[in-house]
């Protein structure tokens, strides 16, 4: 970490293991842990005794934010804000609800938060949901928007076609 | 006492002995001499009482005998002073009786003297009655006869006035019956025209009734085609049910997610 980097003007960018803003809170949660293990290992250091805390302590979510960023975990006052501005991120992330059909893996999830942090927001975090009666597919709502790529909502767009055949079933 | 109580007591002195068989020896002398003296009285006391029961037989039963005399001499003698004042209280009776007689054929005498007076002063008065009534029938037979006579020409000026008003109330009768007879023509003339507004109203609702009745049919025919889509859905749905892995999904849904990226986008920088 530079000691002249400004962190006020820092555009985090998560790693595709950070899916949603609960993950966020504890790569936050996370930081502040390693900061204050570090500022104990620094004072034990000062008073001479000897101190283990290496930087394979740090937790893989935090090293990987830190690689994705190209950051490192610099002095006590650079970490301090780091953390303040990864809270004033917390607050303003975009989040993207997703409800699917069934239960979905680990691995999915973070395929749709790698496509929609490239397409959408580089900074998007995903709330999943599941709903059974979407059948296949998903249900995406925005902060404004909704879109149904569901087999539901699909089946009820063709109702229209569907009806037409039992239309012309009955004339026969 | 506790301890003593059994200890005998000393012999009595001699003395005591002495006064204790003179004490019994006098108790059962005056015992007998008074059993005696009870039986002898007993005996006297019964002597007496049979003797007194005697006399006072003898003495009731002459008593019974004097008194049944005495009483009867007092019964003859009331008997006989009764029988005399009941036959002087007779002859009063039968004297106040024969005065009284004298007193009503005088009293009677009177009356027939004071009644014969009154029937003849009744008589007159009745006949000067007569008379003065027979006056006055005449004097009301007079006036009821000029009476006729006023009512009589009074009754023919209303006969007249009356022919009069007839005739001018069957004038007006006969007015209004003209204008009767106009209004009912009117009347019949609206009547046949609302007749025939009602056929056209008739005719614009049974057209109105076939357009709804169309329109019914072509609503129920939506309805069950939109039923049968339902149902053919639910069946669709039901046999894709869990056929679907989210893996194989997932480059569908992000290709879904494509067409649509550039309104998400928009929408997200907002």
């Amino acid at each position: 970490m530079s000691e002249s980097r400004d962190y006020s003007q820092l555009t985090v960018t998560f790693p595709s293991a950070i899916v949603s803003r609960i993950d966020v809170a504890r790569l936050i949660q996370a930081i502040e842990l390693c900061d204050q293990r570090m500022v104990a290992s620094e004072m034990r250091r000062q008073g001479g005794i000897s101190d283990a805390t290496q930087t394979a302590d740090i937790p893989e979510v935090v090293q990987s934010f830190l690689a994705a960023n190209q950051l490192t975990m610099g002095a006590s006052k650079e970490r301090q804000a780091l953390l303040r501005a990864l809270e004033q991120t917390k607050k303003s992330l975009p989040v993207i609800h997703v409800t699917f059909a069934a239960e979905v893996t680990r691995e999915v999830l973070e395929q749709v938060v790698i496509w929609l942090r490239t397409h959408i927001h580089p900074q998007a975090v995903v709330e999943a949901g599941v709903q059974p009666a979407l059948i296949a597919g998903v249900y995406v709502r925005t902060t404004n928007q909704v879109y149904d790529f569901s087999l539901r909502g699909a089946l009820q767009g063709g109702r229209s076609i569907l009806k037409k055949e039992i239309g012309a079933l009955r004339s026969v | 006492m506790g301890i003593f109580q059994n200890k005998s007591q000393a012999d009595a002195p001699p003395s005591d002995e002495l006064s204790q068989g003179m004490q019994e020896f006098f108790d059962g002398y005056f015992r007998e001499l008074n059993e005696r003296g009870r039986a002898h009285f007993e005996h006297e006391m019964q002597q007496y009482a049979t003797e007194f029961k005697k006399e006072l037989d003898t003495t009731v039963a002459r008593t019974g005998i004097e008194l049944k005399s005495y009483l009867t001499q007092r019964i003859d003698e009331q008997i006989a002073s009764h029988a005399e004042v009941i036959k002087a209280a007779q002859d009063d009776a039968v004297k106040a009786i024969s005065q009284n007689v004298e007193s009503l054929h005088t009293q009677y005498h009177e009356l027939s003297l004071v009644l014969e007076e009154q029937f003849t002063q009744s008589a007159n008065a009745v006949k000067k009655t007569q008379s003065t009534a027979i006056d006055a029938m005449h004097k009301s037979a007079d006036n009821l006869a000029e009476q006729q006579r006023i009512l009589s020409a009074s009754l023919q000026k209303t006969v007249a006035r009356q022919d009069t008003q007839l005739m001018e109330s069957f004038e007006e009768s006969t007015r209004r019956l003209n204008e009767m007879k106009s209004a009912q023509d009117e009347a019949l003339a609206v009547f046949e025209k609302n007749v025939a507004a009602l056929e056209a109203q008739q005719e614009q609702i049974t057209t109105k009734l076939q357009q709804t009745i169309e329109r019914q049919q072509s609503a129920m025919v939506d309805g069950f085609e939109n039923n049968m889509v339902t149902i053919v859905e639910h069946y669709l749905l039901g046999a894709l049910g869990e056929a679907y892995d989210l893996n194989a999904q997932l480059p569908a849904i992000i290709k879904q997610m494509e067409q649509k990226k550039d309104a998400m986008v928009q929408d997200m920088t907002l």
